[in-house]
């Protein structure tokens, strides 16, 4: 099995933050629609598709929105005050390239020690020029072509969570002419990296018995890492808690025996940050047996981020293997 | 027309004690044909029918303001108390508030100019307030432990400003009763709800009893158009009409809503600004998850100072916040019966 990097590349370049994902969904949609299914939009843009008939119902998610950024202020010499959506402003950030729908471009700039000190340069004269550019709430994203690196590596801004994306669409390709035991929704959610709002509400209307969200965990074999537990090409993070949810124990039983059984390579991860699509409709209804995988990604919530596509591969493979079965 | 809106602001209730502001809503709406329902927290929902059966919209506005909880009665007839809701300590000192049942007068104290150095910052802990009382026993006939208290403010109008306390979201509250009093063919749930200030507690139970298909969240929201030495964001400025939020710390306002009102105001020519901050939460947040969810929007009138003893906030900016969801409505009902 190989990547599709063409299929990679149209999804990681999408313009399409928070709460204006109209891009990417109809990427996604009309994907589904070239494998001849029938997918269903909402009103907030989480593209769906049900397939199989069985005794559960089973959600499987993956948030289509990246992080990004929104313009609040112009001052007088035309630098523009910007508030990240879906992110924290760190070291990282400074120098990092930003694109707006307009096509407009900026370069985001930390000039002191407080996250105030940060502003976006889009190379405005002054005030009015700036206004006319990029009004205030205009949405930003960050920049960077896939890019693809030695050892199987590759590089992409919005990997969080196009990556996901791509595991849940081949997923679905893999899964089509397969006769499955459990009725099994396929949710691209919207709103993953701000409030959960695709997950929630697609969570409402699946009313699930169990839900499994596909997202990107992040990858502590960096340098600036002391506390090595999650490695690029190790394989599949199998989310046993983070800050919203601990797994069902069921379920990761499930997909722990899963590996073991097909020697499918995976990783287990306990962290005390992190919100996933799961964590949400866990919460939902009745309350919903939740579970998260992940690819391992280095430099998360970055402009840019790493994955291996060793991981990727195992992650398609856990996923087909793990809704052939039964589930719990 | 604005005195209704200076009664709203005078009315006693802090975050969990809006009794009071119910029965102003109800008594202020009894002659318009609407259907009244109060939930166990304390929301008033008021549901008007109209020709369109299928669609309807959901409004809310909040009833309950930033105050008092009292804590303690001290061995001296001081009283200790906590907050309801968001409020800069600083601005407490030498306040007047109003307290309980029995309305008791009192003044949280402060510490001297004459015996504290100003540079000395004030802790809440350390504040009481002070009811004229001098032993337990006294101040125990005039007040107990639980009993609520608000900034003591008598809200008032001055050449088209209005002064008040309570601006957030008593000026929601009277933009959607104005709302309310109109008959509209879409039909319209308003939501006055409980308990915003401290963490958006009435609504997630008021939409438990409320169906709707879109939905629209009115507030009271910063203005802070007053320091030109600075060039931050004021968040909105008075006078340039109410103020669409694209995004807050919560939510994201729904495109297609922001540009239907966006349409709305253009189209009848009423003045309007973005809110340009992207912080504070908003009933909206709840608006767009509620079962299948809701396209929603934020829409606020500028208020300068909320969250204080006084706020302020101009009547061409209240009357432009009322016609502008008018026009809104209308359109919706135009969207509506075109599908």
């Amino acid at each position: 099995m190989t990547i599709n990097i063409k299929l990679l590349r149209q999804l990681t370049q999408a313009y399409s933050p928070s709460g204006y994902e109209d891009d990417i969904s109809k990427i996604i949609f009309d994907h589904l629609k070239k494998l001849e299914l029938e997918p269903k939009k909402d009103l907030h843009n989480t593209v769906k598709i049900t397939m199989g008939k069985g005794q559960k119902k089973v959600l499987v998610t993956a948030h289509i929105d990246e992080i990004g950024i929104v313009v609040n202020h112009i001052d007088e010499r035309g630098f523009l005050k910007v508030s990240p959506i879906g992110f924290q402003y760190d070291e990282g950030i400074s120098g990092s390239r930003v694109i707006f729908k307009n096509g407009k471009l900026g370069v985001l700039i930390k000039e002191g020690n407080n996250n105030d000190d940060l502003f976006l340069d889009i190379g405005a004269k002054n005030k009015k020029n700036a206004e006319n550019l990029l009004p205030v709430g205009s949405f930003g994203v960050f920049v960077g072509d896939l890019i693809e690196l030695d050892n199987n590596r590759m590089i992409s801004k919005a990997m969080d969570n196009r990556i996901g994306v791509y595991v849940l669409l081949k997923t679905i390709e893999r899964l089509k002419t397969y006769d499955l035991q459990n009725e099994i929704t396929f949710a691209f959610t919207a709103q993953g990296e701000f409030s959960g709002l695709g997950a929630v509400t697609t969570g409402y209307s699946i009313a699930p018995d169990l839900t499994i969200s596909i997202g990107i965990a992040k990858a502590t074999d960096t340098r600036s890492e002391t506390d090595n537990t999650i490695f690029l090409d190790q394989g599949i993070v199998i989310k046993v808690m983070d800050h919203s949810l601990i797994a069902h124990p069921l379920l990761k039983n499930y997909f722990i025996d899963l590996c073991e059984d097909k020697k499918i390579p995976y990783q287990l991860e306990v962290i005390s940050e992190g919100q996933s699509d799961a964590a949400y409709i866990s919460l939902l209804n009745k309350g919903v047996p939740a579970i998260g995988l992940s690819i391992p990604a280095r430099y998360t919530q970055k402009a840019l981020e790493m994955v291996s596509k060793s991981d990727v591969e195992n992650a398609i493979k856990i996923l087909y293997e793990g809704l052939k079965g039964t589930l719990i | 027309m604005m005195n209704f809106a200076v009664k709203l602001s005078n009315g006693f209730g802090p975050s969990g004690c809006e009794t009071e502001i119910r029965e102003l809503i109800k008594q202020e709406l009894k002659e318009y044909n609407i259907k009244f329902k109060t939930t166990f927290l304390g929301s008033l929902i008021a549901t008007k029918e109209g020709k369109i059966k299928d669609q309807r919209v959901i409004i809310t506005a909040h009833t309950d303001e930033v105050g008092f909880i009292i804590s303690k009665i001290n061995n001296d007839g001081t009283l200790s108390f906590r907050k309801l809701g968001g409020i800069d300590d600083r601005i407490l000192p030498s306040k007047k508030v109003v307290i309980g049942r029995k309305r008791t007068k009192g003044i949280i104290m402060f510490p001297q100019i004459h015996l504290f150095p100003p540079k000395d910052i004030v802790k809440l802990k350390d504040l009481r307030i002070f009811i004229g009382a001098t032993t337990m026993e006294q101040a125990a006939k005039k007040v107990t432990i639980g009993d609520y208290a608000t900034f003591a403010t008598k809200g008032e109008i001055r050449n088209g400003q209005l002064w008040g306390k309570a601006l957030d979201d008593r000026i929601g509250c009277f933009v959607l009763s104005e709302i309310l009093k109109k008959n509209w063919n879409i039909g319209i749930t308003g939501i006055f709800n409980s308990q915003e200030e401290v963490g958006c507690r009435g609504i997630k139970s008021a939409l438990h009893n409320a169906k709707g298909t879109y939905g629209l969240a009115i507030e009271g929201t910063t203005a802070y158009d007053i320091d030109d030495s600075l060039d931050i964001s004021p968040s909105t400025e008075l006078g340039l009409g109410p103020a669409i939020t694209i995004i807050d710390r919560m939510s994201i306002g729904n495109p297609n809503m922001i540009k239907l009102m966006e349409f709305a105001a253009k189209k009848k020519k009423i003045p309007f600004q973005y809110k340009r901050t992207a912080t504070g939460g908003t009933e909206t947040y709840f608006l767009l998850r509620n079962k299948q969810g809701l396209p929603a929007l934020c829409i606020s009138v500028p208020v300068r100072y909320i969250h204080s003893p006084l706020g302020m906030c101009l009547e061409t900016d209240v009357k432009n916040t009322i016609s502008i969801i008018e026009q809104w409505l209308l359109e919706l009902e135009k969207k509506v019966e075109e599908k």
